[in-house]
This record gives C-alpha cells, structure tokens and sequence, in this order.
C-alpha cells in the first residue's frame, strides 16, 4: 500500500562529485520498504518543479524509522533537492513499485552511474544488514558489478565489501578496474561461473540495461531489470510511464519499476 | 451552520463541486488508499473506447513551465473489460461515477453509450469531443459545431443518463461549438481539455515527447481555460464545469464565480494526491468566513465593472 507522508530530513550530503545522500524521517515507508520500491517526492512547493520526482530506496532502517535517498543531480528538480537542509520537510508518496523478487540463489548485480541506489539496498537485503551480524546471507554469493565513468563515481565501495559481496568495478576511462563499459564485465563473469546456477539485477541507463537483457536472455539466465520512466502521478492513474512488453504496454510505477528482462522490449 | 456545497449538473446531484478529471484518476481505485473517494463530488474515468486501445509509445510526459505535456493515445482496456474489470469496483460508491467516452466515428461514441447505459453503477457520461475524427480526416469532432452536433445528438439518442459534452480549447471560437452541444441535447459542458503543445530537447534536437506534439496541462493553461469557461457561460444556459490547472481553493473559486457549476482537477492529483480534498475543505471554509449559505450562490457571481469605479 502507498502512502503519503512529510519525511524530516535528517541529512542531506554530497558524497562524489554531483551526487547527494539524503537520509529521512518517514516510520510508515522505512517499516514496509523492499529493495527496488521508490519515493515519489515532491520537491518545490509552486510550479518548480511542478511534478513529483522518483527515486529508489538506497536503505531502508524500520527501528531508526528512517529511509536514505542516493540521487545524482540532474536538472531542476534534483538541484532543489540538494538545496534542502536538516529539519526541512519532504511530502512524499511511498513505498511504490514491486521491488525485486529473490530466494537464496547466488545473484549477480550489475550497476550502472546512479543505479547503484536500488542494488545496494537489495545487496543489504541478500547478505544480512551491514552492521548486525544476522546470517541470513551466510553461505550465498552476491557479486557486485559496479560501473562508472571514472573512479570519482565509483560509490559505496567499501560498504558493499563490508557486506560481504564480491566487488568488481568497472570505469569508461580506465581509471579504475576494467576499462569498459560494465555490461563487458558481465559478459567476463558469466563466462567464468558458467558452471553456477545465479541471477542477474540490473539498474542503469536504458542502452546497459539493453546489453544486459541480451546478454542474460540469450544464455536463460534469469534476470531482473529497474527501469526509468517520467512520471506524472507514481500510483498507476495516468498512464505516462508506459514500457512496450509483448502483451502491450504497462506501467513502470506500480507494474515495476522491476520486469523480468524477458518481460520487456527495451 | 455548515455550508451547503451541493450542486446539480443537469440531474447529477453532486455532494461538493469537485471531480477529479479524466485520465488522471484512472478508473478510481488508484487513488483508494491514498483519499477518501467518496469525499468527492464525484470522478471521472480514463476514457473508454469500444476496443482496448494501446497507447502511444513513450516518452508520454514531459514537465513544462508551470504544467506538463502528455500523449497517452487514449490507451485504454475497451469498453467490455472495463465493464467485466473495472464497473464492480464503482458500483455502489457514493459518490458521482461519471464515464469519459471517446471514439474515432460517431457510430463507436453510440456503441460504447449504448453498451455503457446498460450497466448499473454509472452516474453520467462525459464525451471527450478532442478525438481526432477518422471520417474527417483526423479532424477533432469537437472542432466544427456541424461534428460537434452530429456526435452529441446521435450519443443523445442512445441513453437516458445525463451526457456532458467535453470541449476542446483548440478551436477559433468556443461560443458556436457551446451553443451546438446545448442545442443537441447535452444536459452539461465541461471544459477545457488540454491545449496542443510542444517541447524540444535542444542537445538531441529530438521532441521530448515519442509523438511530437501532446497536450498541454496544469497551472499554465489555468487563464486560457477561465477565459473560456466564461464565454461558455455567456452562451449557453447548461451547467458548464471548469476543467484546467486547478491546484487550490482560489484557483476552484475562480471557475466558480466565472459561472462554473462545478470543477475537475486533473494535473493537481499529480502533485498532491489530497488536492481535491484540500480544495473540498477550502471551499466549506471560504463559505463560512464569507456567510454564504450555499457554494451555488458563488456560482456567476463575477462583478462587471461598469465602468463607474478606479
Ligand atoms: C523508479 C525510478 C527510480 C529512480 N531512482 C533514482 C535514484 O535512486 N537516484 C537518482 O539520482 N535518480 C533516480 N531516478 C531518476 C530521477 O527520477 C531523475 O533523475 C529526476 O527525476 C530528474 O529530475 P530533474 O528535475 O532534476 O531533471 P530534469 O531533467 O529537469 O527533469 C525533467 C523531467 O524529466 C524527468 N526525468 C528526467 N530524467 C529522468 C529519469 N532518469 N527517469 C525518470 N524521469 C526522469 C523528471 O522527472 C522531470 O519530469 C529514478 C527514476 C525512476 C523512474
Ligand atoms: C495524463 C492525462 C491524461 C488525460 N486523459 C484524458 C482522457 O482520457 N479523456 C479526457 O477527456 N481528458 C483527458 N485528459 C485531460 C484532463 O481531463 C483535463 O481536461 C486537462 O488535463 C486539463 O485539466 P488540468 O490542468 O487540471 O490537468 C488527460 C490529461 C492528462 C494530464
Ligand atoms: S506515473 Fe502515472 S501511471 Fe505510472
């Protein structure tokens, strides 16, 4: 169920170059959120912006009642957004969305730029909260691709180690890791576990979720894609975040925003 | 005392003057958890075609200054599954069901009527008239008072339930289009629909929009759609409801004193999914500080100068 409430800001930082983490107040979203749900934010209080923006879920804390926001500026809405300070309230519409759906296989995550903000969540998710020494995850492998222009946006990093997922990273310029675009260290990693049984979760600019869908679907593996859409309303009214799937056109906000990547034609 | 907010649109009884628009509210159950439903006056719901329609491709929004574009194509499930799916759910609301009907001849607009009439639970039809008309070359019906005429008396003749005819501002002159839907038979108008609109992204020189061109909504088309609410009620003597850019009370009131019976609120669910209700709570209270006894005394209550003060 989506709900509506005004979320305290707690924190609102940069973290690398162009990208913010927000932390917020909001118990009723923090206590229900899974890994790939999204906020619907209102950000301006007039016409700028006018519309609600999306962003997924980073973390989700249900004791502290708090959720975080990984969001890389973009254009007004996003820049308004960095401009929000400690105690200032957000309205926001949330959880949205299906999120991802995982049992106890071995998974890799494949993210790209900002992508990472659903992935690390469901990373968490799959391997036990960082700080608490929960064995949920024990014994299953989550391996982590991680791509980037250059080594300044290469994030959470460390946090993702801490976790105990396998971290690989890969950078357009070569700065860091393979020098690449990640969907090549994806197509390098399938090869190399060809023997295991896994999925794939992906987040990223439509053209690498593409590259993922026929790299994973030509060889049955299964995987699950976060898509992007614009949104007007984020509950499933209006129709405005249509993605073509074989059987028609459906909705990003409240359909997905995760499909299965035989599920769509991208 | 409390207010009274009543107020009729043709023989819909409405608790309250606001209805959430056409294609922003879904078919109602979108909005279930996050309002109280039944607090409106009523609702109207995406448009029905006789056959499920697609939709265009995406992108199908765009923000611009102040309002937005959007080219949903109508998509739709047709009018069958929306009677199998989507009735039940409003069937026995209390509040105002009023179905939004468009077609591309004017044998579809009777046929989905005429199938629409025969079910229980449905309080009104509003007849989206921005529809291109294939038999005229993809002209909108609602762009000459002759197809304006042809598709609301034919619609009339299909059905005893109240028939709002839903102007398109995308015309030279809102007053002949008004005057043919009342001398057809419409029990109410509503306007305005959206307003033919553009946005270019300039790095890719590409339209933001997959269909180019899309209809334009929101706050910014709020002085074009009053002006034209007034002509329409300059014209006809039918109850006109204000569609366009409504976000507030003030915004509401305004229609409302330029002669609007009732309102809709379209891009505003957008924003805040409680516009509506804010807007309910603000027009009981706007009555009381100003002791009026009925919301349908505001109704045309604009003062013309006449020329004798400033
Ligand atoms: C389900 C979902 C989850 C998302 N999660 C995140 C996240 O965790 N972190 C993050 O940084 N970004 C995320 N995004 C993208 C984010 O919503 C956009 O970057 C943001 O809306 C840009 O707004 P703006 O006003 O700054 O940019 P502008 O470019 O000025 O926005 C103009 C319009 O385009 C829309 N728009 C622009 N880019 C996108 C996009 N990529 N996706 C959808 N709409 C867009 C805006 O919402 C707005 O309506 C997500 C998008 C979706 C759909
Ligand atoms: C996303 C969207 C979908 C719409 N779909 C319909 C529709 O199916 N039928 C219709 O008559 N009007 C439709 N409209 C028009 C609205 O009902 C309304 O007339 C218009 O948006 C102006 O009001 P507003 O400024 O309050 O949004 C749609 C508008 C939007 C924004
Ligand atoms: S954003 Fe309105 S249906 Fe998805």
């Amino acid at each position: 169920m989506i709900t509506q409430a005004v979320g305290r800001v707690l924190s609102n930082e940069q973290v690398a170059p162009g990208i913010f983490l927000m932390s917020l107040k909001l118990p009723w979203i923090a206590q229900r959120a899974k890994p790939g749900q999204f906020i619907h934010v209102r950000i301006g209080s007039q016409f700028r912006p006018l519309l609600r923006r999306p962003f997924s879920i980073y973390r989700a804390d249900a004791e502290r009642e708090e959720i975080q926001i990984l969001y890389q500026l973009v254009g007004e809405g996003t820049m308004r957004l960095s401009e929000k300070g400690e105690g200032e309230g957000l309205d926001c519409l949330g959880p949205i969305g299906n999120g991802f759906w995982f049992r106890r296989e071995d998974a890799v995550l494949v993210s790209g730029g900002i992508g990472i903000a659903p992935l690390f969540f469901l990373a968490e998710a799959m391997l036990g909260k960082m700080s608490s020494d929960d064995p949920r995850g024990r014994g299953r492998k989550v391996t982590i691709l991680i791509g980037a222009s250059s080594r300044d946006y290469l994030m959470r990093r460390k946090e993702l180690e801490l976790l105990g997922a396998e971290v690989r990273v890969a950078t357009d310029d070569g700065s860091e890791g393979y020098a690449g675009p990640v969907t090549e260290l994806l197509a390098a990693t399938l090869q190399e576990n060809s023997d295991r049984a896994f999925s794939v979760f992906a987040c990223g600019p439509r053209p690498m979720l593409k590259e993922v869908a026929r790299i994973t679907v030509r060889r049955r593996i299964p995987c699950q894609l976060s898509l992007e859409e614009h949104m007007a309303c984020g509950v499933g009214a209006c129709l405005g975040c249509a993605v073509r799937t074989p059987s028609g056109y459906r909705r990003v906000c409240v359909d997905g925003p995760v499909f299965d990547a035989e599920e769509v034609i991208l | 005392m409390k207010p009274n907010l009543r107020v009729k649109i043709g023989s819909i009884e409405l608790k309250n003057p606001v209805l959430a628009a056409s294609g922003t509210f879904g078919y109602g159950d979108e909005y279930a958890d996050l309002i109280d439903i039944e607090g409106l006056g009523g609702f109207v719901t995406k448009a029905i075609t006789l056959l499920p329609r697609e939709g265009n491709a995406p992108p199908r929004t765009v923000e611009t200054p102040a309002g937005m574009l959007n080219s949903i194509g109508l998509e739709n499930v047709g009018v069958e599954a929306f009677i199998a799916e989507k009735l039940p759910f409003l069937h026995g609301l209390e509040t105002a069901v009023i179905v939004n009907i468009a077609g591309s001849t004017v044998e579809e607009y009777v046929e989905v009527t005429r199938r629409l009439s025969e079910c229980d639970g449905i309080d009104g039809f509003e007849l989206n008239i921005s529809c291109p008309n294939v038999s005229k070359g993809g002209l909108a019906f609602g762009s000459s008072p002759e197809t304006v005429s042809e598709v609301v008396s034919a619609t009339r003749a299909s059905t005893r339930l109240p028939l709002i005819v839903k102007l398109t501002p995308n015309v030279t002159d809102i007053a002949p289009i008004a005057r043919a839907a009342e001398d057809s038979g419409a029990d109410a108008i509503s306007l305005i629909n959206t307003l033919v609109g553009m946005a270019v992204d300039v790095q890719t020189r590409r339209p933001k929009l997959a269909s180019v061109t899309g209809g334009l909504s929101g706050p910014a088309i709020k002085p074009v759609a009053l002006a034209m609410v007034w002509k329409a009620t300059q014209t006809v003597r039918i109850p006109i409801i204000g569609i366009g850019g409504i976000l507030n009370t003030m915004d509401a009131l305004e229609f409302l004193i330029s002669g609007a019976s009732a309102v809709q609120v379209g891009t505003g669910n957008f924003v805040d999914p409680r516009c509506t209700m804010k807007i309910i709570d603000g027009l009981e209270h706007f009555c009381e500080e100003n002791h009026i006894a009925k919301i349908s005394d505001l109704v045309g209550s604009l003062q013309l100068s006449t020329g004798g003060a400033g």
